[in-house]
């Protein structure tokens, strides 16, 4: 998640995942005589791991359906999202959920449905691109850190401790303050605030892989360093940020819904859950079931990719191999 | 031991000396004229010349580093634009309140947290489990001022049992207090909660697998004993030093929290800060909080240190 | 048939004797509910929307530190509550000379201060010196200018006191003004004109004066705990006629109007603000306690008169008028709480014309002028923005308008920012069409007229940047005019002339949206937003039953 630390990141002497140990050294033989077979097994492994997880599973399910909504709005919309159907029909704006408007009618008459099928849009952009920066972001320097050491190393690492030292809520007001309300901002805002923590984390996995034999052995055969973080370390301490990734979207989706509640996020008309739920809420005691709809799209959303990601990390953790 | 202390103090002062270069680039790069602002409508071109000399605004950026540098050693943050009062006395008045409410929160999530994590471990895979779990996962998914506005909508609102917002009225008791504190509190700790249930449940999952445990139960323990005597005892470490940092967080992170209870504390004031540009005001703010956030990582570290040799022998890569 | 009639009768002494019970009973309940009432004493709990910016007479401005301020100091003149009406508070009488330039004022006597001492002539010399003085660096000191020697003292700092200002003696305060403005009487309600003790000032320092407030009206400032709460108490020595019943009034302050509304709906408040969106919902739970009542401000879209597209560009700014649908927004987006604008001025001003402007909802004519502004059809028009500040509503009315502009072809964003930038970025000419309200500081069309449109007021409070010397002329050759029809026909003239130039888009006038619990009676809610605190009592009804 984005928007608090995970508990794993406060953990001292957690730094290096042992849990990769086993794992590296089961697969080593046979990924270092046929990579590409290995890894597709080690894939199949977690493919048949997770299938048998219920949760994730169904989280997974969710995302499925929440990209196919987003990819295809404007055939699944009954209506214009922005435009103001009924607002000059009496009793037009409000309306509860009918055979017209499925979800009903927000306060200047727009369709519900159309709005909350929109902004899925929203949210699955928030969350691939603001999690891709802080990709990007964090696995080049955690790269560089935990590859080459040194003063590399203390640099990025004293860099990733000064953002640690913000809370998330902090940052972002302070960056979108400076940037300006808007979509745009706020890929950037939650996507620059997240680069420390993958950072870390991948760092630490490949100072816990590159002492490993066959690296030893790449270097001494003369592969260049780019070669060797990319095809010989990347495979293994990619794990652990798979699984810091897909709950970061979550969180990403999350952050849009606060941003817009303090005006910072997505500008109307164009509908985001965050800036739905912003809308709805002062109706809460007149017309509830306003603020459930994007209430419920956001909270279903983030949890998929919560329990995906939990899915995933168990899959991926070979200590818990045999117990499923 | 020493030397990892002094080594992890260093850290610390340079992590400081970052965030300050931070919050002060991000100031000096805000849009719009400070001056302008803090005039009077209409105000002379004079007018804007003295304000932005008496807020030392007309210097370079290096300068009013400078001069900020200089006063913080004796934690002279200057004086906020829109309180026209020392920052240090705002703070005075705020913190009390933020760290009432995180204490509060803390006592939640403990009690909560840990409750549901451990039985969440014991009795594995079964519904309590998988209901830990879920409840655990919607609450972090939840966006927090959805949570605060329907706690006031039911427990306020509906019925009658907390007062919906606002810290207790000078004078009110400790228990007359308590009131207040139940649903601000409840919704700051709701995140840590989830966190600390899942962190416990891991974690105690990891210990009953050591041999110890599996040793003690061979030996015929009742199970009761093996988790409360054994398990839980080393289980629990790492969610302590989770809430140790953790509560530095609660302290700073509750900007939203304190926004819709209308809670007198430090997020509160650093939210309209930051929109007002009150910068002096921000800047003091995110130091001293970020100061008690390292320290309290540094403390807990420290003492982590002492439990556990394995870390101050390491030379390995540092911690936090 | 005896008997038939005997049964007859006796139905209908028993009807008339139910009736008669009934009759009695309800005359007793009634007069039951008129005995009710006043309990006096009690703590009431007013809701303020936001943490004053100052209490010091000197720098009260926006609506916060009045509502506070205007409970502990009184001034000259007041305001009636209900009719706005100018009455005297502090002055017993005033003369004002032919050509409206020397005001006198008599004052009361034995009116206190809080701190026990007699307020005199004096005193008004030397609040209203310390308002203007640049050392105080006043905000609202413009409400002084058309004293003579403003200028010289505020802005050239070549005199060092305000000349039009006498003690003839110690009840007797002489003004005079730098040019003939018969109007100027009304400023002097405003609270800007409240007297304070000099000791006071000295005591703590002028700066400090806000911390501890000092006046003359009905409450007696006890402390201020910042964003928290300000607690009055009430003053005994009151002079007033209305002594207040209440003896504590703590203002709790708060930063959302929800947040606030819920606390008066759990009780702990005895009023608040109706948050925008639950007007209607409001309305039927609270009935005649819900108050709706046409305030004196206007809510308005404004264009920068300096800039492209709107710059010299009449017909275009005149098609936005008419492309706005202001029954709808009023009707169905403000939930029927808010009065579509007929102009600048809003009705309860002396002087409001219904017809000040042409524009009505008619998108066809529209579009007719944005073919004559060179736009047809939208095309050909830069990209535009619409800035407004964010809460309270302000987007849903953009989006609102923003769809009503859509419907004639032209299409702009809408962003929001937050007040101070806001304000800032439009006073440096960088948001060129935005939304504003302004509030009347006097029940006079001057005060609408003059501080929005006239020239030199470009970038004070005259946003657009609107300069039109016929305007400025006729503004100014109203404020001498002593004669009252004669002026507002001017001011009349004048409103009409800003309408067709059409600088701005007047959308709505404001209604008060204010709700107040049944514990309490004597509330009202003024029509500049105000609650006149020494009126309300707490019912005694509500302790018997």
């Amino acid at each position: 998640m984005t928007d608090r630390k995970r508990p794993e990141d406060y953990l001292p002497g957690k730094e290096q995942p042992e849990f990769l140990g086993p794992e590296v050294e089961e697969f080593e033989a046979e990924l270092e005589k046929e990579r590409v077979h290995g890894r597709t097994a080690l894939w199949r492994d977690v493919w048949y791991r997770l299938r048998h997880n219920k949760m994730a599973m169904a989280g997974l399910a969710i995302i499925v359906f929440l990209v196919l909504v987003a990819l295809f709005a404007p055939f699944l919309a009954p209506y214009d999202p922005i435009e103001q159907v009924e607002i000059r029909t009496p009793g037009g704006v409000k309306q509860p959920p009918s055979g017209k408007h499925w979800l009903g009618t927000d306060d200047l008459g727009r369709d519900i449905l159309s709005r909350l099928i929109y902004g899925s849009r929203i949210s699955v952009e928030v969350g691939i691109v603001a999690v891709a920066i802080s990709l990007v972001l964090g696995l080049f320097f955690g790269a560089l850190a935990g590859y080459f050491g040194g003063w590399a190393d203390s640099v990025i690492m004293r860099s990733a401790d000064v953002f640690f030292a913000f809370p998330t809520v902090l940052g972002a007001i302070a960056i979108m303050t400076v940037l300006g309300p808007g979509l745009i901002n706020v890929f950037i805002a939650i996507g620059v605030l997240g680069w420390a923590t993958i950072a870390r984390i991948f760092r630490g996995s490949i100072l816990s892989v590159k002492e490993n034999e066959y690296v030893e052995a790449a270097r001494a055969l003369g592969a260049t360093h780019s070669r060797i973080i990319w095809r010989h370390i990347m495979p293994n301490a990619i794990q652990p940020i798979i699984v810091y990734a897909t709950m970061s979207v979550g969180g990403a989706i999350l952050a849009e819904a606060w941003l817009a509640f303090l005006g910072l996020g997505q500008q109307p008309p164009t509908p985001s859950w965050g800036n739905m739920l912003a809308e709805y809420l002062p109706f809460y005691n007149t017309h509830p079931w306003m603020m459930f709809i994007p209430g419920t799209a956001i909270v279903l959303s983030v949890l998929a990719f919560i329990l995906l990601g939990d899915g995933l990390r168990d899959a991926l953790d070979p200590r818990l191999r045999g117990s499923i | 031991m020493l030397l990892f202390i002094l080594r992890r103090f260093y850290q610390t002062v340079i992590v400081v000396i970052g965030v300050i270069l931070v919050i002060s680039l991000l100031m000096a790069s805000l849009p719009g004229d400070v001056a302008r602002m803090r005039a009077p409508k209409g105000a002379s071109e004079e007018t804007l010349e003295n304000i932005r000399q008496k807020f030392n605004l007309d210097k370079p950026w290096l300068t009013r580093l400078w001069i900020y540098l200089k006063g913080l050693p004796r934690l002279e943050l200057g004086d906020s634009f829109t309180y026209k009062r020392p920052v240090m006395e705002i703070i005075g008045e705020s913190l009390p309140w933020s760290v009432k409410l995180a204490i509060a929160a803390e006592i939640i999530i403990v009690v909560f947290g840990i409750l549901a994590g451990v039985i969440s471990a014991v009795f594995r895979y079964s519904f309590l489990d998988v209901l830990v779990t879920i409840s655990t996962s919607v609450l972090v998914a939840m966006p927090i001022y959805w949570i605060g506005r329907l706690m006031q909508l039911f427990f306020s609102q509906w019925l009658h049992w907390f007062p919906p917002s606002g810290a207790p009225p000078p004078g009110t008791g400790l228990l007359g207090s308590i009131p207040y504190y139940v649903m601000p509190a409840t919704a700051l700790a709701a995140i840590s909660t989830a966190y600390v249930a899942r962190l416990a449940r891991s974690s105690m999952l990891e210990v009953l697998r050591q041999d110890y445990i599996v040793t003690a139960r061979a030996k015929g323990l009742s199970e009761r004993k093996v988790i409360y005597k054994h398990a839980l005892k080393n289980g629990l470490i790492p969610v302590v030093t989770y809430l140790g940092i953790d509560f530095g967080v609660l302290i700073g992170a509750a900007v939203l929290t304190e926004m819709i209870f209308n809670w007198p504390g430090v997020g509160h004031k650093l939210y309209f800060a930051v929109i007002q540009r009150d910068h002096t005001m921000v800047i003091g703010l995110v130091f001293i909080l970020v100061l008690i956030f390292v320290a309290i990582n540094l403390l807990v570290d420290i003492s982590y240190a002492f439990l556990d040799p394995r870390i101050r022998l390491g030379e390995a890569p540092e911690v936090t | 048939m005896k008997k038939s009639g005997f049964i007859l009768i006796a139905v209908l002494i028993t009807a008339l004797l139910v009736g008669l019970v009934m009759t009695i009973g309800g005359c007793g309940k009634e007069e039951k509910k008129a005995v009710e009432e006043i309990e006096e004493g009690g703590t009431f709990n007013y809701c303020l929307t936001a943490d004053p910016v100052s209490l010091d007479p000197a720098q009260l401005q926006e609506s916060q530190g009045i509502e506070v301020g205007k409970q502990i100091f009184d001034g000259l003149m007041d305001n009636d509550p209900k009719t706005m009406e100018l009455v005297p508070a502090m002055a017993e009488s005033y003369e004002v000379n032919d050509d409206a330039t020397v005001f006198t004022f008599h004052l009361k006597k034995g009116v206190k201060f809080h701190n026990g001492r007699e307020c005199t002539a004096q005193d008004f010399v030397y609040s209203w010196n310390r308002v203007c003085d640049p050392a105080t660096a006043s905000e609202v000191a413009y409400h002084m200018s058309p004293i003579k020697g403003f200028k010289e003292f505020n802005e050239d700092k070549t005199a060092t006191s305000l000349a039009g200002v006498k003690a003839l003696d110690d009840y007797t305060l002489e003004v005079t003004l730098e040019y003939p403005y018969a109007d100027f009487v009304y400023h002097t309600a405003h609270p800007v004109f409240s007297p304070i003790p000099k000791e006071v000032v000295e005591q703590y320092g002028s700066e400090n004066f806000s911390e501890h407030p000092v006046g003359t009206g009905p409450f007696k400032f006890v402390s201020w705990t910042h964003e928290q709460q300000i607690v009055v108490e009430k003053f005994a020595d009151y002079y007033g006629a209305n002594k207040p019943h209440l003896d504590k009034v703590v203002f709790k302050i708060y930063q959302d109007d929800e947040t606030a509304y819920q606390d008066f709906k759990a009780g702990t408040l005895h009023d608040a603000q109706i948050p925008q969106g639950q007007f209607e919902a409001a309305a039927a739970e609270y009935g005649e306690r819900a108050i709706f009542k046409p305030m004196l401000g206007i809510y308005y879209y404004g264009f920068n008169m300096n800039v492209a597209p709107w710059k010299d560009n009449k017909a275009l700014r005149q098609a936005f008028n008419y492309a706005v649908d202001r029954e709808t927004l009023c009707s169905v987006v403000m939930e029927g709480q808010r009065v579509p604008a007929t102009g600048i001025v809003p009705p309860g001003i002396p002087g409001y014309q219904a017809g000040a402007m042409e524009y009505t909802y008619d998108p066809e004519k529209a579009k007719a002028l944005l073919e004559e502004a060179g736009y047809p059809n939208g095309q050909g028009l830069p990209e535009l923005t619409l800035g407004y500040n964010t809460g309270v509503g302000h987007d849903t009315i953009a989006q609102f308008i923003q769809s009503n502009l859509k419907d004639v072809g032209v299409s702009f964003k809408i962003e929001g920012y937050e007040w101070g930038t806001y304000l800032d970025l439009i006073q440096g000419e960088q948001i060129t069409f935005f939304r504003l309200g302004w509030l009347a500081d006097y029940p006079i069309m001057d005060n609408f007229l003059y501080p929005l449109f006239y020239s030199e007021n470009a970038g004070v409070d005259n946003m657009t940047q609107y300069k039109n010397p016929e305007v400025d002329e006729l503004l100014l050759k109203a404020r001498s005019t002593p004669d009252e029809d004669e002026r507002i026909e001017l001011y009349r003239k004048a409103e009409k002339l800003i309408l067709e130039d059409a600088p701005i888009i007047p959308l709505m006038f404001y209604k008060t949206s204010r709700v107040y619990s049944d514990k309490v009676g004597g509330y009202i809610r003024t029509p500049d937003d105000l609650t006149p605190l020494e009126l309300v009592y707490f019912k005694k009804a509500a302790t018997t039953e």
